[in-house]
């Protein structure tokens, strides 16, 4: 079939399949998978896998715009408030969550870089997903404004995590016979290669945007600054994702309101990259590796679910947080979506050029996120109405939804 | 509209001004009590201009729980925090002065889609709105005094 036609096809079934799951409470991102899916070489080999290793440049493009949106989250100035008690509860179910998952990973493959991607990867939480359950019972309270601080930041710090072990597992499976010094050298130089990058063109694209005015030109000139960071992260060896990430950084926090239209011009392009993107995804899914991945998969789930919520309840408890914090934050940043996928692809792309193991690695890591990402959808949008009612935060008029069956029940 | 400049369309539309503790719920009050208005200028202790709050950036804050889940997720928890002028306002703000060209603040409102621009001192000072109505007003009148 030709590619045009593909590219129509497969637009207009993700953007309906999108709304009819968003429609019954499951992020559209799932829904994309889904057709992606279908159309894969699983099912009904529509999209070819050489089509898909052709394709790998738009997916690129697409992680690259993902880190730069992630990095416009991260603005210091709207978390300031609560500064503190934030960042010590994002460091601690973050890093929680990768440590656990890495470890019953090594313990039950023996596979440290598979461990160590995962275990970066887990980190991140679907904000939509979750904030989609705090609108619809207009939740308000300090849990709620702790979730959408944490979710917001946390996608942020799983970037940076997996920065460290992108590179630390690339080493690990590339250069076998290098010593340890090289291997830890090797992500040093890649992740402050990445944010020097980032803060440079950063420096020039905040001057440049003073002078731009129309909405256009201002959308032209943030893609060229994104595909020109990419661009040199490549050619460097370095971290396009973070690269990214850290020029959407700095041009939140320089400028946070002169900026914000950077942002808002480049939300309004990606959609239809985003669910091409997502779509290959589904598309690079094999379904007949699913059975030998169950244990992996499960292992996941668990590892991260009691890494969230430890992590969670301790770093809550270490910064005094609410007792209704403490308690239940864990049980509301459980979604998987968008970013976890979208690092999943990258590993699959890059990975696949260190032979056997690296393509064996790849494998795992994106049927493993694919398929969680359906499972913690389906429990976990429940815990965070469960955790924001038990925390007293869903107004009485809003309570009868609990009893009659709301959106996600 | 040639070689005129800003204050020559004074008086210019008055300005309801908060300092940056004030409250939403003062603010929509505000609103309420002077429908015309679009904006509420937050002003420092000194009372230079910081920022702005338009009636839609209010009606978003009060009505958070209908904005779209998937915007920008440190917009959405402004909107759904904020308790005070400062925490909501917008700080880029493009202001004219009273010396400055019509022809040019014109061509700055169409590139930006305003209604109305704060006119400013050169200590940052608050002095009022310039509006498209007042534009309009003097284009009109300059067009009238031509046919006759």
């Amino acid at each position: 079939m030709q590619i045009i036609l593909i590219f129509g096809i497969i637009l207009i079934l993700g953007l309906v399949c999108g709304r009819l799951f968003e429609k019954i409470g499951i992020p559209q991102v799932v829904g994309y998978i889904i057709i992606g899916v279908i159309l894969g070489d699983s099912i009904t080999h529509v999209i070819p896998h050489k089509l898909l290793d052709n394709l790998s440049p738009l997916t690129s493009i697409a992680l690259a715009f993902i880190g730069f949106m992630v990095g416009g989250e991260l603005k210091y100035s709207t978390f300031r408030k609560y500064g503190k008690q934030f960042f010590a509860i994002l460091f601690s179910e973050g890093l929680m969550t990768m440590l656990l998952v890495t470890t019953v990973t090594i313990l039950w493959t023996g596979n440290v870089a598979l461990g160590i991607l995962l275990g970066a990867l887990s980190s991140a939480t679907a904000p939509a997903a979750t904030v989609d359950v705090l609108w619809e019972y207009h939740s308000r309270g300090p849990l709620t404004s702790t979730i959408m601080a944490i979710v917001a930041l946390d996608d942020g710090l799983a970037l940076i995590l997996y920065g460290f072990a992108f590179a630390f597992a690339k080493a690990l499976v590339a250069n076998n016979a290098l010593s340890l010094k090289i291997m830890l050298l090797q992500p040093l130089i890649e992740i402050f290669g990445s944010i020097a990058v980032g803060v440079i063109l950063g420096f020039f694209l905040d001057k440049a945007s003073q002078f731009v005015k129309k909405s256009d030109d201002k959308l032209v000139i943030n893609t060229g600054a994104i595909l020109l960071a990419s661009g040199i992260a490549v050619y460097f060896h370095l971290s396009f994702i973070l690269t990214n990430m850290i020029l959407g950084f700095y041009l939140t926090n320089i400028n946070p309101h002169r900026n914000e239209s950077n942002f808002e011009s480049i939300k309004a392009f990606v959609p239809p990259i985003y669910i091409l993107f997502f779509i290959f995804v589904g598309a690079r899914v094999n379904l007949g590796l699913l059975p030998k991945m169950g244990m992996i998969g499960l292992l996941y789930v668990i590892g991260r679910t009691a890494g969230k919520y430890i992590g969670a309840f301790f770093g809550a408890k270490f910064s005094r947080s609410p007792k209704g914090v403490q308690k239940y934050l864990g049980f509301a940043l459980l979604s998987q979506a968008g970013v976890a996928i979208g690092l999943a692809l990258d590993i699959y792309q890059n990975f696949g050029q260190f032979g056997v193991e690296g393509a064996q690695i790849g494998n795992t890591v994106i049927n493993v996120i694919a398929a969680t990402t359906f499972l913690v959808q389906i429990f976990g949008p429940p815990l965070v109405k469960f955790a924001i009612s038990k925390a007293g935060e869903i107004p009485p008029q809003n309570k009868k939804d609990l009893t009659s069956g709301g959106k996600n029940d | 509209m040639i070689k005129k400049v800003v204050n020559e369309f004074k008086p210019y539309e008055p300005a309801i001004i908060v300092e940056e503790g004030s409250l939403i719920i003062d603010m929509v009050k505000m609103f309420i009590e002077h429908p015309p208005m679009h904006h509420i200028c937050v002003v420092d202790n000194n009372g230079k201009l910081k920022g702005l709050i338009n009636r839609k950036r209010i009606f978003q804050a009060v009505f958070s729980h209908h904005v779209a889940a998937d915007s920008m997720i440190s917009q959405l928890y402004t909107l759904h925090t904020a308790e005070k002028a400062e925490e909501l306002m917008i700080s880029y703000v493009l202001t004219v002065q009273e010396n400055e060209n019509i022809n040019d603040v014109i061509k700055r409102m169409i590139d930006n889609d305003l209604n109305e621009i704060p006119v400013v001192d050169e200590e940052r000072n608050m002095l009022g709105f310039l509006t498209t109505i007042h534009i309009l007003e003097k284009w009109w009148e300059e067009e009238k005094n031509d046919q006759v």
